[in-house]
């Protein structure tokens, strides 16, 4: 019950988005609107190579022919794209040697936000804690990478992608788009296009990343996109646990934030890929909040590789995002876990695809989304096996919870198989929040608000079990604070 | 409530749904009939009332789609209350006839209607047809549809369904597909205690395509919905099931439940599903179970370390796969006639 009195402090601890706070610091932006030239702009920032400018402007010219997609069930107003500035970073100080030379105002907003980026202060904890990596993104630039040296010496290469550029531009020119094509969706076109940071992993044959990765992301910066570009590669045999989290500062204004993440599994590779997104979700009116329009995928390219993808939605405006698996060698196995909450007026409309193209693959899609408030919460997925996918195996499960009146939960799955040996089962159900565990936790002296916390939490614990411990904790939190006032 | 039903005229090549519609993703109505087809008459949509006996196969007279409602109004004061519709259309050699037609059929409070519907034309057609039906409180309507049609068919056949408190509607469609065959259902469901059902089964095999597309939509509190689509893909068929179950705001007690479950017999056939639910409201029970697979190993090795031999096997676990759905039909006449059809429809799927 410790996770439990946990949640319940932090609910009564907690009124509101906790990291809605703005960071005063100088900030260096691109000129409002989108064209080549800022693409340009962009690209000569980071010193980029030739190819990459090339790669940029052509995904540009892509995008500009392309629609913004309306199949999704999220209603909202238009972005101006006009209207962004598409590089904000601050200013940077002169040679940075380490982190004692980071501006301290950004450190102390890390520190505000519980991200340790002193190597020492990480250390500090209990001899047994287990060490992570952090690359932070603070708008359009990543700001700092600890544990680099570390890392190093097993041979991971943990930087930021514009780093990996200038350091490994043959390990990006080869992998970067190989996942998602700069043609694959409005976004991902768009993000080829004016990406600024992100992060780069890539773990050599044979290497188990040593310790927990993670990138955290940040927009501080008023009428600013993001666009992060995530570039994860395991080779042969390699395996790594990747996460991530996100804030946003509470503002009137909707801001858009729009990543591209690919992964890259090889031959017995394995990738874990944990995301707790908790971007500023509007006001209870609706008013501002981050549009995050994401798009995720692995290529499980080799045989018996595995990718799992979890994620714990509580934050923006509006969510598209359907982080998927290509399971393209034989026996890879691809895995989604996903909590999606929603509250207030946000929209959600979140999934995965499972590609099977290998002879026996195997997929698992566990998906619970909770809707309250006035929110509209859609599962929308695909499964797929093409004719030479034999021994496929799909196994789905989205469960929905309903908590008040006013809210709506929508399942969309999608399911095609062309191979007869394929073995595809999929599950829903749609569901209140049950009146008699609702009464029985009350009786036994809960308030209605820390009984619903604890009912929703074993809702989704099929999914907290997947997540890494450090975030199962935060995660949990996370849940009782997005879905307080959702009753009564 | 106005049905949200695609406009199709099928003399108007213009007006055909492309898979860039999303209701017709899986079903591409603008590549299986390129041109449009010749006007024949109208669809000679025959009803036939009263007492027939076991339920025969035939092609009755000639009669208008006017005379539908005075046949129901005679079929429902029969003693049985059972009507034979024969919606057979004939089609032209070597021409592609082009048939498109529209009939509504009411019932009254209290009403009790046992309705056959037969689709099994001969030759090259094109057939568009609309049915609309119109339940009153407490009316009862059984709608068995049999879509047996030639392999070069083309068949868009589509109904609406309004219900009234209390009211049953209880649907059970068998097809054996055709070159493109879509039987769409929309139903506004009344709650109040209104029940529906609709169920099917599909027998599919070389190049055959058979799109089931249901819509549900509670309104009103305390419905309830039940569905159970079950079928044989074999060749290079396709099946395709859309179902969607909308709840809309207010509908609390709603219980809604859909279950689709195919058995591909070999690679290369296709299937395509795509259960769907969206809810408003917060009281309800729904859930959707989608299954694709091979048929059971080990109850075929079961039954063959019984002394069956495999063919025989095959055919009992493929046969005892789609019967629950014929099982279902509470009419007796009619059931032993569905599983007969059944029973003979399933003959080529046994080859191993």
């Amino acid at each position: 019950m410790a996770a439990v009195k946990e949640t319940i402090e932090t609910v009564q601890k907690l009124e509101t988005y906790a990291h809605g706070f703005v960071t005063d610091i100088e900030t260096e932006y691109a000129p409002k609107g989108l064209n080549a030239d800022i693409v340009r702009f962009i690209s000569a920032k980071k010193n980029e190579p030739q190819w990459m400018l090339d790669y940029r402007l052509a995904a540009f010219e892509r995008w500009q022919s392309m629609d913004e997609p309306d199949w999704a069930k999220v209603h909202y107003q238009k972005v101006d794209y006009q209207d962004l500035y598409y590089y904000a970073a601050p200013k940077p100080k002169p040679k940075l040697n380490s982190l004692d030379e980071v501006d301290p105002e950004l450190l102390a907003v890390y520190a505000k936000l519980g991200i340790p980026l002193k190597e020492q202060e990480v250390l500090a904890g209990v001899a047994s804690a287990p060490k992570y990596a952090v690359d932070a993104v603070f708008d359009s630039v990543s700001v700092v990478t600890t544990f680099k040296e570390e890392l190093k010496k097993s041979g991971v290469i943990f930087c930021s992608i514009s780093e990996a550029l200038r350091e490994h531009p043959q390990l990006v020119k080869e992998y970067l788009g190989s996942v998602v094509p700069v043609s694959d969706n409005y976004f991902a076109a768009l993000n080829a296009a004016v990406f600024s940071d992100g992060s780069f992993v890539y773990v050599p044959p044979g290497v188990r990343c040593p310790m927990e990765l993670s990138t955290y992301f940040r927009i501080n910066a008023e009428n600013t996109g993001q666009f992060e570009r995530t570039l994860i590669i395991a080779d042969k045999g390699a395996y790594v646990s990747y996460l991530e989290g996100c804030t946003a500062p509470m503002r009137d204004e909707n801001q858009l934030h729009a990543a591209v993440v690919e992964l890259v599994a090889m031959e017995d590779a394995s990738i874990k890929y944990s995301t707790v997104q908790n971007w500023y979700p509007g006001d209870a009116e609706g008013k501002g909040g981050i549009y995050n329009f994401v798009t995720k995928r692995a290529d499980c390219r080799g045989a018996r590789s595995k990718v799992s993808w979890t994620q714990v939605e509580t934050g923006s405006a509006v969510t598209w995002k359907y982080p998927s698996c290509i399971l393209r060698g034989d026996d890879s196995v691809g895995e989604f876990y996903s909590i999606a909450v929603t509250n207030g007026m946000q929209q959600a409309d979140t999934g995965t695809k499972m590609i099977h193209l290998g002879k026996n693959t195997r997929s698992r899609i566990i998906s619970k989304g909770v809707s309250a408030g006035k929110s509209s919460n859609t599962y929308r997925g695909l499964v797929s096996a093409h004719a030479k996918a034999g021994g496929a195996r799909n196994f789905t499960q989205c469960d929905s919870l309903l908590i008040g009146k006013t809210c709506a939960a929508h399942t969309v799955p999608y399911v095609e198989s062309d191979t007869a040996s394929a073995q595809f089962e999929h599950e829903a159900t749609t569901t209140r929040l049950s009146e008699d565990q609702l009464f029985y936790a009350m009786q036994r002296g809960l308030s209605q608000e820390e009984a619903v916390a604890l009912l929703v939490n074993g809702f989704v614990r099929e999914v907290l079990q997947e997540l890494p411990m450090e975030f199962a904790v935060e995660a949990q939190k996370l849940l009782a604070i997005s879905l307080e006032g959702s009753v009564g | 409530m106005a049905f949200d039903l695609t406009p199709l005229d099928l003399f108007d090549p213009s007006s055909y749904p492309t898979r860039r519609h999303e209701e017709w993703k899986y079903s591409d109505l603008s590549r299986a009939l390129r041109d449009a087809p010749a006007r024949a008459d109208l669809t000679h949509m025959q009803a036939e009332a009263g007492d027939f006996g076991g339920f025969y196969w035939h092609c009755a007279g000639d009669g208008q789609l006017a005379d539908l409602q005075a046949a129901v109004s005679r079929a429902v004061q029969s003693s049985d209350g059972r009507l034979y519709l024969d919606m057979s259309d004939i089609g032209g050699e070597g021409t592609i006839a082009g048939y498109q037609g529209e009939g509504r059929i009411t019932l009254a409070a209290g009403e009790h209607l046992i309705l056959l519907e037969d689709y099994s034309g001969a030759l090259d057609y094109a057939a568009s047809t609309v049915l609309h039906f119109d339940l009153a409180e407490g009316a009862t309507l059984i709608r068995v549809v049999i879509l047996d049609e030639p392999e070069s068919a083309v068949s868009v056949r589509r109904s609406t369904v309004t219900t009234a408190p209390g009211s049953v509607f209880k649907q059970y469609v068998f097809a054996t597909g055709a070159k493109f065959q879509r039987f769409e259902t929309h139903v506004e469901h009344a709650g109040h205690g209104a029940q529906v059902e609709m169920h099917g089964a599909y027998l599919l095999k070389d190049t055959a395509h058979f799109d089931y597309t249901t819509r549900v939509n509670h309104a009103e509190v305390d419905g309830a919905t039940q569905q159970l689509i079950k079928g044989l893909v074999k060749d290079r068929a396709t099946a395709v099931f859309q179902g969607r179950i909308y709840v809309e705001k207010g509908a609390d007690g709603t219980d809604a439940r859909m279950r689709h479950q195919a058995l591909m017999l070999n690679d290369g056939a296709h299937v395509r599903a795509k259960p769907e639910l969206e809810i408003y409201a917060d009281d309800v029970q729904c859930a959707h179970g989608n299954t694709i697979g091979a048929l059971d190993e080990s109850a075929l090795f079961f039954c063959q370390s019984r002394g069956m031999p495999e063919e025989v096997a095959r055919a009992l676990l493929m046969q005892a796969f789609v019967v629950p759905v014929a099982e279902q039909i509470e009419d007796e006449a009619l059931r032993e006639m569905v599983l007969n059809w059944i029973a003979d429809k399933t003959e080529g799927f046994y080859a191993l």
